[in-house]
């Protein structure tokens, strides 16, 4: 069996775009690697792993796709996965490579932005806006765009947070948010927005049962399910009201007998 | 009627392992995992939940 024809193509065509494909064998490396690597041409991700007790399935090959929350999407064969429903999964994602040459000038922020440094992207996009060349000022105006959506992604990411309630999730989008955009004006707004957040209560409290359910997460997998379903049903209890809370409660019912 | 009695256990049992873990199905979080090895990623990726921010397909496979 081994390599899937399309998953190559659904690769070379969005992985730019966001789109990460991990295609996961609990096998010997070493047959996985004769069989998708060495002299093959597969360049979307492989991984060793076994995971067969949490995505259970009862034939192979078999897929689950998860959106940028982590959220299951699609479960079934992977011939289900069509372009169609790639591009429409990842037309809200932030781009991480720049599609197109852009001129010379721009390639310090080209550089930044595909490392993610958007701060510094943003002061060199500032810079060539200035230049006297039409064409260099285009490129510095699309680049601005493709920043511009990665505030765009964060600012709706931060709305989500809010609205179910989850400030542990919505610190942790300010906090890299910021940082991606260290050295601007949006970036200090949103170091600042974290800051104030951090004095919160509620955001105390949220973080904590955060930090419990994830020290207890860590350690499912060597448990037996009835410690399991106990250990998460404590912090359910301990914290209804937050997301994390919740969560235990959820994962609770899944080692139930 | 000793023995329906047993085979009820039975199965009853096997429903009961069956149904401990339900599988991963739209709606769900998709549960995290860690990579014994990995190809073709990133460095420093060592598990599901780094790739947050990105629409992640998990294809699960055999050499076989």
């Amino acid at each position: 069996m081994g390599q899937v024809p399309h998953l190559q193509a659904l690769h070379d065509k969005y992985n730019d775009k966001g789109f990460q494909i991990l295609a996961v064998s609990k096998e010997d490396a070493g047959l996985i690697e004769s069989k998708l690597i060495k002299g093959k041409s597969a360049t979307y991700g492989v991984v060793k792993a076994n995971i067969g007790s949490l995505y259970k399935t009862s034939g192979i090959p078999h897929c689950w796709v998860l959106d940028a929350e982590g959220k299951c999407i699609f479960e079934g064969h992977p011939a289900g996965v069509t372009e169609d429903k790639v591009e429409e999964w990842t037309k809200d994602l932030a781009p991480t490579k720049v599609d197109k040459e852009l001129a010379k000038e721009l390639k310090g922020g080209v550089k930044a932005f595909e490392e993610g440094d958007m701060g510094k992207a943003l002061k060199e996009v500032a810079a060539a806006k200035e230049s006297e060349d039409e064409a260099v000022k285009a490129d510095a105006e699309y680049l601005a765009g493709l920043i511009e959506k990665h505030v765009t992604v964060y600012t709706a990411k931060m709305e989500s947070a809010k609205k179910s309630g989850d400030l542990v999730k919505l610190g942790k989008t300010l906090e890299e948010a910021a940082d991606k955009f260290k050295g601007s004006e949006q970036g200090d707004k949103w170091k600042d927005e974290l800051k104030e957040l951090e004095k919160s209560d509620a955001y105390k409290d949220t973080k904590k049962a955060a930090d419990e359910l994830d020290k207890v997460r860590d350690k499912l997998e060597d448990m037996r399910p009835s410690s399991a379903r106990k250990k998460l049903e404590k912090i359910a209890e301990k914290y209804p009201d937050t997301p994390a809370g919740k969560e235990a409660a959820e994962l609770a019912k899944r080692y139930a007998e | 009627m000793k023995l329906a009695g047993s085979v009820a256990l039975l199965l009853l049992t096997a429903v009961v392992f069956a149904g401990s873990l339900s599988a991963v199905a739209p709606g769900d979080q998709g549960p995290n995992f860690k990579f014994d090895k990995s190809w073709n990623i990133e460095d420093g990726m060592t598990e599901l939940s780094q790739f947050r921010g990105k629409v992640v397909m998990i294809e699960s496979w055999a050499t076989w």
